[in-house]
């Protein structure tokens, strides 16, 4: 295919900039007291002559071992993507592109540039995705053929046992999201308080008051109701969530065929993104304090992509998984991970106290404010919040002191690191191969050394930079041996 | 573990008197500005703030026997190791078969001092060796580089 054009939908897109154009109007138009109905107009006509002119630029190639891209109005630019280097493609539909069969995909090669040179396709045909992925398959499995011989050689030698058998398990494995798995995800995780407080934001605080002058209408104000008031906007703002959540992971749909990884999910976007699992540079379990009382977890991959954002970087692949399945669906989903550790260290007892000494300066704020404010009735109030922080502030050290630690699967380089840590009562377990970590820090001051403490720092790659995973204060042996370990 | 060459002194030294020179200017000239302006606190936050930088880049300035005693750098086969502070001391290693790419920069002080600066790069984060000699950056060039395509290909 040569230097075929994006599909004309693409400007159904690009809505969204002549209404942005019609506003810029007035809002150029009445400081510089002009007319703003008729700059208005100048706008809207440059932005179409804009995006036609763009359109017309933009072709894309699909030739024999690369995907070819030439865009620019003024400055021409000609970018080559081998599909080699390709790390993941990503398709996302439109609910309306559905009935034309038309796409958008985003080809992430994961170059340092970013999404300065990030090639997306806005709308095509979905054959052309589905040709793109053949042929990322195609180079994909040369690439891999002709250089991990010597690392397959060590898995045969270490599955003895009838090995067709366990691979023909591991070939296919499939997860569905159930309304109630989406439910306990809205509810486990503390989004809704994120949920109110961006409701509140975008609104500019107008639903505060409506929300108040409705409470001082219908009921007197006393402190049942009030808290009958709370009780009933949470529950709101729950169901509001859930919503949103139900159309975000609707019909989630996670398949695991052979090597590849593929997930699917979304009512109004449809999104979908097939990944060679050797692309994955992390595997991360996340448990927050309501996910430990109910025994739950979500399963997130790190990969390398050009993108920071959460959905191309670091991506759900298990919404909600129950603690009791975990050892069946991790090697059903990631048979290439040894779950057991050989080794694991923890943090030691006396980085409660460190965690706590590292934060507490926080706790100084307040007084300096009352100081300044001078004593008055809402410092009971602030007084308050401070003796709440100092308790949330203890309660954060002491939960990253109960779950921080550091383990090894084993001591060769195909041998895992297993390191968990924890902020905001939310804890969070990498498992890193030896050949995903980027470097390694080692480093502990005089004081620490004294105490016999060190901290490690594991880099790894996440979307177009780095990820660091730390953990804090573990004996300083045990540290070293980390070191070493890595150092082999 | 090497040291950087002992002339990385007069370099720090040159760059730390520059830093406190270039602030003192702006930051006078700044405090002077806002004194005409009659701009109530940021009268007293630029003096305050620039006082701050001059201490700390003084600090910089004082600590450099310090800093060049545990600046340390050691290349092997298979990977390349990086120590830095004694109070705060950190280490960092790098395998080789990680290394995306090697830059070798070299800033006006530096070429003074016919000096180098390398930053070893992974597809992740970057890592600094302050300066070292001009046969030393060839040699660290072409040794990393010739390792980390071995690495690669014998994987």
């Amino acid at each position: 295919m040569q230097d075929k054009h994006l599909s004309p939908l693409n400007f159904v897109n690009h809505i969204t900039d002549i209404i942005a154009a019609i506003f810029l109007g007035p809002f150029v138009g009445e400081p510089l007291h002009l007319n703003s109905s008729i700059l208005g107009i100048v706008f809207v006509i440059i932005t179409i002559v804009w995006n036609i002119s763009s359109y017309l630029c933009f072709t894309y190639s699909i030739e024999d071992s690369q995907i070819v891209i030439k865009k620019g109005v003024f400055f021409k630019k000609v970018i080559h993507v081998p599909f080699a280097r390709i790390q993941s493609i990503e398709h996302s539909q439109f609910v309306l592109f559905r009935i034309f069969d038309v796409e958008k995909l985003q080809i992430n090669n994961a170059s340092k540039s970013g999404s300065k040179d990030q090639v997306t396709l806005d709308a095509v045909k979905t054959y052309v995705g589905a040709i793109l992925e053949e042929k990322h398959k195609q180079y994909e499995n040369q690439d891999i053929d002709a250089s991990d011989e010597s690392k397959q050689l060590i898995v045969e030698k270490t599955d003895d046992k009838t090995e067709s058998e366990t691979n023909k398990a591991h070939e296919y494995a499939q997860y569905k999201i159930s309304t109630r798995d989406i439910a306990l995800y809205t509810f486990t995780s503390f989004r809704v308080f994120i949920t109110m407080f961006v409701i509140v934001h975008i609104t500019h605080g107008a639903i505060l008051e409506v929300a108040i002058s409705l409470y001082q209408k219908g009921a007197g104000s006393n402190i049942f109701t009030l808290v009958a008031f709370s009780i009933m906007a949470i529950i709101l703002a729950l169901l509001l969530s859930f919503i949103y959540t139900m159309i975000q992971l609707y019909d989630f749909t996670l398949v695991k065929e052979g090597k590849y990884l593929e997930y699917e999910k979304g009512l109004i976007t449809r999104s979908k993104v097939r990944l060679s699992t050797d692309r994955i540079q992390s595997v991360l379990v996340e448990q927050n304090i309501m996910g430990k009382l109910l025994k739950i977890m979500t399963i997130k991959i790190v990969m390398a992509s050009d993108d920071n954002d959460d959905d191309s970087s670091q991506a759900v692949v298990l919404p909600i998984l129950d603690a009791r399945k975990y050892d069946d669906v991790m090697s059903a989903f990631f048979e290439w991970l040894p779950l057991k550790t050989i080794e694991k260290f923890n943090s030691r007892k006396r980085s409660i106290w460190l965690f706590f000494r590292n934060i507490c300066w926080i706790l100084l704020i307040i007084p300096i404010v009352i100081y300044f404010i001078g004593w008055s009735t809402l410092s009971y109030v602030l007084v308050g919040c401070d003796i709440f922080l100092f308790v949330y502030i203890f309660g954060n050290a002491y939960f990253r002191y109960r779950v921080s630690s550091i383990g090894l699967t084993g001591d060769t380089k195909d041998d895992y690191l297993i390191v968990s840590n924890g902020f905001l009562f939310k804890q969070k377990t990498y498992y890193v191969g030896w050949h995903e970590i980027q470097s390694m820090h080692f480093n502990s001051s005089i004081f620490m050394k004294r105490n016999n403490l060190a901290n490690i720092t594991v880099s790894i790659r996440k979307g177009n930079s780095s990820k660091n995973i730390e953990v804090s204060y573990i004996n300083y042996e045990d540290g070293q041996r980390i070191y070493d370990w890595y150092r082999q | 573990m090497k040291k950087l060459p002992e002339s990385v002194k007069v370099v720090w030294l040159y760059s730390a008197i520059i830093t406190i020179v270039v602030e003192v200017i702006i930051f006078t000239a700044a405090t002077i500005g806002v004194k005409y302006l009659d701009w109530k606190y940021v009268e007293y936050i630029l003096p305050v703030l620039g006082t701050i930088l001059v201490i700390s880049a003084l600090v910089d300035m004082i600590s450099i026997p310090y800093r060049y005693a545990f600046h340390q750098y050691a290349i092997y086969d298979d990977r390349v190791e990086i120590q830095n502070g004694f109070i705060f001391r950190e280490q960092a290693t790098i395998p080789i078969a990680r290394v995306q790419n090697v830059d070798i920069e070299q800033g006006p002080i530096l070429r003074h001092k016919n000096l180098y600066k390398i930053s070893i790069y992974t597809s992740a984060d970057s890592h600094d060796i302050d300066a070292v000699t001009k046969e030393e950056s060839e040699n660290i060039k072409t040794q990393v580089m010739r390792l980390a395509m071995e690495a690669r290909n014998a994987r």
